[in-house]
């Protein structure tokens, strides 16, 4: 949309464009805009966080998605917005202005760049920390295809069929890829921005995506909590529903939280068949590992079992990319980029599950960092809308004061669920004698529609070799 | 630094992981993992606060000694001085 501006400029700043209030789920009519983060006149690049606004899920930090310098804010803190209404006029939208510095914490990566560079395993993606381990910088021979099971790798490369054609075939007819450069109308792309609504969600009706498709998407668009189902007049507090009164108006950030999480664990319940495969895990060499390498660090590099853990889930998955994957309105697309949620307990209660875009792709140090920026924020209820709007699964850890196990309920769309329980001292068979050995219980969650037992069964025992080797990690 | 300043910092560096610390009655005694109900990256954080607050690098086979605010208090003086 192109208007004059008042002061005479060049060609490129007479275009104008507006920030809209993004749907941050698939229920969502409105959010109230708490604070702003940015002022009028201020220049800012698609990606950073332009205000906070008030949601079920609590407060989410909403970022631009163009870039330009802030003509006028057209909304007062403390209104409510409808999803789509006007929060902002740009001016100079332009990619020129995206911001250049690469960002020390992983953050979802700008959409030109996901095309331009498309994302093969092994292959560090720029932006990110260039992993350090030779898992991830394959020797020359390799061509991509290592991360399939061996059939697929074997057809695929005697016919040059598209692998992931290959896997989604074998897993039914409701099982779609992800395409990963959809062609896409301006209109609808533009559409897309407005709400929220990432490309890569939108299934294309015909060869080309429309504003259609993406309104439908937005509509029925996927939500790793969903708030959903409960009728309007019914308040559900502490998990007890009661009729909504009138002094009810002013449900408190708390309640509205449980409330979500009741909604998305009912709907988990409801619409996934679960099946879940354990396995104990010795975590011997990965203690004495860590402990060494944290002897020769100063406190601020020190690094926890945990991102082991969640390391190790990341490249597990890799290896099994059937478990990364979302249902939507019975189709099932399996996704290239792995965006490993981690479940995150609030104080006071409450539970989070942002997620860690392209997670396969950090290295230990960038992991553990990225676990604590993200623990840190969804403590401090600053967390952006698209890290709870984009995990592919999700793993959850009870530390070292929880329970020995864990069986965990998948979360929507999601079709697995990694948890462990806490590492403890157990008796240990190493050939025939008995040692002590610090063991781990893992426990993956399957949605039985997608994938069985087998495939579980081969994603605990690839995490299992993983954590043998940590220094490979 | 005196006892009574360090023990300040510490609850400070308590704070800024668990803000409810002030309203629980933290025993001196207590078990600061169980009372604050912090886990190991919140007790990292802790030691982590402490280091930049005070100087003092706890080491994760140290971690036990640190494990009560008055055992944690005893620590930091002892390393203190032992700076000195």
């Amino acid at each position: 949309m192109q208007l004059e501006s008042p002061e005479p400029r060049d060609a490129c700043a007479l275009a104008m464009a507006e920030l809209h209030m993004p749907s941050l789920g698939s229920d969502m009519e409105a959010g109230t805009l708490v604070v702003w983060r940015t002022h009028e006149g201020d220049r800012i690049a698609r990606g950073d966080i332009i205000a906070e606004v008030e949601t079920d899920k609590g407060v989410l930090e909403i970022e631009a998605y163009e870039s330009g310098v802030i003509d006028a804010l057209l909304v007062a803190a403390g209104t409510r917005v409808a999803v789509g209404a006007p929060l902002a006029r740009l001016r100079e939208p332009s990619a020129v202005l995206t911001k250049l510095e690469v960002p020390s914490v992983p953050s979802p990566l700008p959409k030109e760049e996901e095309e331009k560079v498309p994302i093969h395993p092994g292959r560090p993606i720029p932006g990110m920390e260039a992993p350090a381990r030779s898992e991830t910088h394959p020797p020359a021979s390799c061509d991509g295809l290592e991360r399939f099971p061996p059939s697929i790798r074997q057809r695929a490369r005697e016919t040059g069929e598209d692998p992931w054609t290959l896997l989604v075939s074998r897993l039914g007819p409701h099982a779609k890829p992800t395409p990963s450069r959809p062609r896409i109308s301006p209109r609808a792309r533009k559409r897309a921005e407005e709400l929220g609504v990432d490309v890569a969600d939108v299934r294309a009706r015909g060869k080309v995506i429309t504003s259609e498709d993406v309104e439908r998407a937005a509509k029925g668009k996927f939500e790793p909590s969903v708030i959903e189902g409960v009728p309007k007049e019914m308040a559900i507090r502490d998990g007890v529903a009661e009729r909504r009164t009138s002094g009810d108006e002013a449900l408190d950030a708390r309640a509205r939280m449980r409330r979500a999480i009741a909604v998305s664990m009912e709907r988990s319940n409801r619409e996934i068949p679960h099946y879940w495969v354990k396995t104990t895990i010795d975590l011997h060499a990965a203690i004495i590992w860590l402990e060494h390498v944290n002897a020769a660090r100063k406190v601020e590099q020190r690094m926890l079992m945990g991102a082991l853990l969640f390391r190790a889930t990341a490249c597990a998955l890799r290896r099994n990319p059937e478990l990364n994957a979302v249902w939507e309105s019975g189709t099932l697309r399996v996704l290239e980029s792995i965006h490993l949620a981690t479940a995150v307990s609030l104080r006071g209660g409450g539970l989070v599950a942002p997620a860690i875009q392209n997670a396969d792709a950090l290295d230990l140090d960038a992991t553990m960092r990225a676990l604590n920026d993200v623990v840190m924020r969804a403590r401090a209820g600053r967390l952006r809308a698209s890290e709870l709007t984009s995990a592919t699964c999700t793993v959850t850890s009870l530390g070292e004061r929880g329970v020995e196990n864990v069986t965990p309920r998948i979360m929507p769309p999601q079709v697995a669920m990694v948890g462990f329980g806490r590492v403890v001292m157990r008796p240990w068979a190493i050939g025939e004698a008995i040692v002590v050995r610090p063991v781990v219980e893992a426990t993956l969650a399957g949605d039985h529609r997608v994938t069985d037992g087998h495939r579980g069964a081969a994603f605990l025992s690839a995490l299992d070799a993983l954590l043998q080797t940590p220094e490979a990690l | 630094m005196n006892e009574s300043e360090i023990r300040k910092k510490v609850l400070s560096c308590l704070r800024e992981i668990a803000p409810d610390v002030d309203r629980i009655d933290l025993l001196p005694s207590a078990d600061l993992r169980e009372e604050l109900d912090l886990d190991s990256m919140d007790f990292l954080r802790f030691v982590q606060a402490l280091h930049r607050e005070l100087g003092v690098s706890v080491s994760e086979t140290e971690y036990r000694l640190i494990s009560t605010l008055d055992r944690c208090v005893e620590f930091l003086e002892r390393s203190l001085e032992a700076e000195k």
